[in-house]
């Protein structure tokens, strides 16, 4: 959870999810299309959204990137099926 | 199956894909394969860690382990042999072992002189004058056998019950069959480790729950006062954020176990996650040895080189114990031979003694004086003894045929030796003390009863002291 190669690629991911679109929901479908391969569900995208806004503005981009980190370590990334 | 990363709809997975075809076995097979115990499916249980009932009234609630690696002599510390010394440079009069570890020579006496101790008079030699001081508390086991010739096979037997196969650690079934007290800590801690001979198979949890294994802290070859748990703190992000972090993570794991179906190793996952959070605020505080007194310090030997890094151990330990930890394990080894002395014995086991001496005795007396002992096993030993015959001119070879440990406190008969060795200190001769017997009167102090802890694994029902 806390290493410096997980949270650097988590960086590199967010930095490239953030950069192809401004949409919310955009950026979770594409998040977890590379992670998953799949779309996000609404629930999930309603989650995300939570956790986003729930910072300061300016502080988005680390929100985003933990977001990332998150679904790298999650079990669906973790396990193939 | 590629990953679509740009259709619109599912990809089906494998998974999904055994579940609704008609030829369905695949599935089946997947779920007795993960082994539901009876625990794991029952729904009210979400913490797999929490305390369970013990099968009887148990002497001690949890228990530590002093692992002397590389197997130290027992004729020259716990047992002492007069005819071993009468026939010192004749040719043993018995026969040797068919598999042994390399040849040997004749029988060497040895260089300690034996003085008994305390009101009950046990014998101690002159390498433990410190641990002697405490006899009357110590139950000698005079006739464990039956680990291995060699440290690798004698390691994971000793520590898994079995030479052949990978199987869980003494630590994962007693997590297992008791949870723990404290929530915020890993139930089974095993201080500065050896990576060799079994690795992480020797804290391991192999077929049992995931939160079952040890988590190592530093490892043998590193000074203990580096030793810490690894990545335990997050430079980057503060604990509120790193909560609502996880509370989104958690959020993921559940919606994908609800869709994949429930599942032993998956909840694990979660529940370590969880687990690991909590560790970060707890972890680092039972880790931090400045707060204790000069005068427990000296007490442990931190204020002498010699002693310093077992003694830090020691005292990193008894602060586990105290926060609840079920099982904790301290080794005494290094990145060399340790205990495993083939040649120079005498300078050798000196040496190794004068490292741990001081440092065990005082665990014992703070652990008595803090009134933890009572309720806490402790076992002291290596994965073999030594043989009474010589290697070389002035060494010994490996002897799983028979050897001494000892147990301290909960349950324990003090000032109390069981079992013997032959005449000379080879086989465990006079209530001999399998490995297996070893690891079913652990778990009986513990309050399990070895044949009744078992997990179905593989279509069978598995415990430690498996055949």
């Amino acid at each position: 959870m806390n290493s410096d190669l997980v949270m650097d690629s988590a960086d590199a991911l967010a930095e490239t999810i953030l950069k192809s679109t401004d949409d919310l929901s955009q950026r979770v479908h594409a998040v977890t299309r590379i992670l998953f391969g799949r779309d996000a569900t609404e629930s999930e995208i309603n989650n995300v959204a939570r956790f986003i806004n729930n910072g300061d503005t300016d502080k988005q981009s680390q929100r985003w990137s933990l977001v990332c980190q998150s679904l790298m370590i999650s079990n669906e990334f973790f396990w193939i099926r | 199956m590629k990953r679509c990363q740009h259709c619109e709809t599912d990809v089906t997975s494998r998974r999904q894909l055994l579940q609704s075809s008609a030829v369905g076995f695949g599935y089946l097979a997947l779920s007795s394969l993960l082994g539901q115990d009876a625990s794991a499916s029952d729904p009210t249980n979400t913490n797999p860690l929490a305390p369970k009932p013990t099968h009887f009234a148990p002497r001690a609630k949890r228990i530590v382990f002093l692992f002397m690696k590389g197997g130290p002599s027992h004729v020259d510390t716990f047992d002492p042999k007069p005819m071993l010394d009468r026939d010192h440079g004749k040719p043993p009069p018995f026969e040797l072992p068919k598999v042994l570890f390399a040849a040997q020579g004749n029988l060497l006496k040895s260089p300690w002189k034996f003085k008994q101790y305390g009101e009950s008079g046990l014998p101690v030699s002159a390498l433990f004058p410190h641990v002697a001081q405490h006899v009357d508390d110590l139950c000698m086991l005079r006739s464990v056998h039956g680990t291995n010739p060699a440290h690798g096979g004698a390691l994971l037997k000793l520590h898994t019950g079995s030479d052949q196969f990978v199987r869980p650690s003494m630590g994962a079934w007693v997590t297992y069959g008791l949870g723990t007290e404290n929530q915020n800590l890993p139930a089974f801690v095993t201080i500065c480790p050896t990576l060799a001979h079994g690795g992480v198979n020797n804290w391991g949890s192999a077929f049992l729950p995931a939160h079952c294994q040890g988590t190592p802290i530093g490892n043998a070859s590193l000074a203990a006062a580096a030793a810490k748990v690894k990545h335990i703190r997050n430079t980057r992000i503060d604990p509120d954020l790193q909560r609502q972090q996880l509370d989104l993570l958690q959020q993921f794991n559940q919606q994908d176990m609800e869709r994949s179906g429930r599942d032993q190793a998956l909840e694990g996952r979660l529940n370590s996650f969880e687990l690991a959070y909590r560790m970060q605020a707890s972890m680092p505080e039972v880790q931090d040895l400045s707060g204790e007194t000069a005068a427990t310090k000296k007490l442990y030997g931190i204020d002498d080189p010699v002693t310093e890094n077992f003694g830090r151990q020691c005292l990193m330990a008894r602060r586990f114990l105290e926060a609840g930890v079920r099982f904790v394990q301290v080794t005494h080894s290094d990145s060399e031979v340790q205990w495993d002395q083939h040649g120079e014995l005498y300078q050798g086991h000196t040496k190794n003694a004068a490292e741990v001496d001081r440092p065990i005795a005082g665990f014992l007396t703070d652990l008595k004086e803090r009134g933890l002992l009572k309720d806490t096993l402790v076992l002291w030993g290596g994965e073999f003894g030594r043989t009474p015959t010589s290697q070389g001119t002035d060494g010994r070879d490996h002897n799983p045929h028979g050897f001494t440990m000892w147990m301290a406190g909960g349950g324990v008969k003090g000032g109390f030796a069981y079992g013997a060795t032959d005449e000379y200190g080879y086989y465990a001769r006079e209530n001999k003390m399998h490995i297996n017997d070893l690891h079913a009167t652990i778990l009986h102090i513990l309050g399990l009863d070895h044949e009744r802890l078992t997990f179905r694994y593989a279509g069978r029902d598995f415990r430690l002291t498996v055949a």
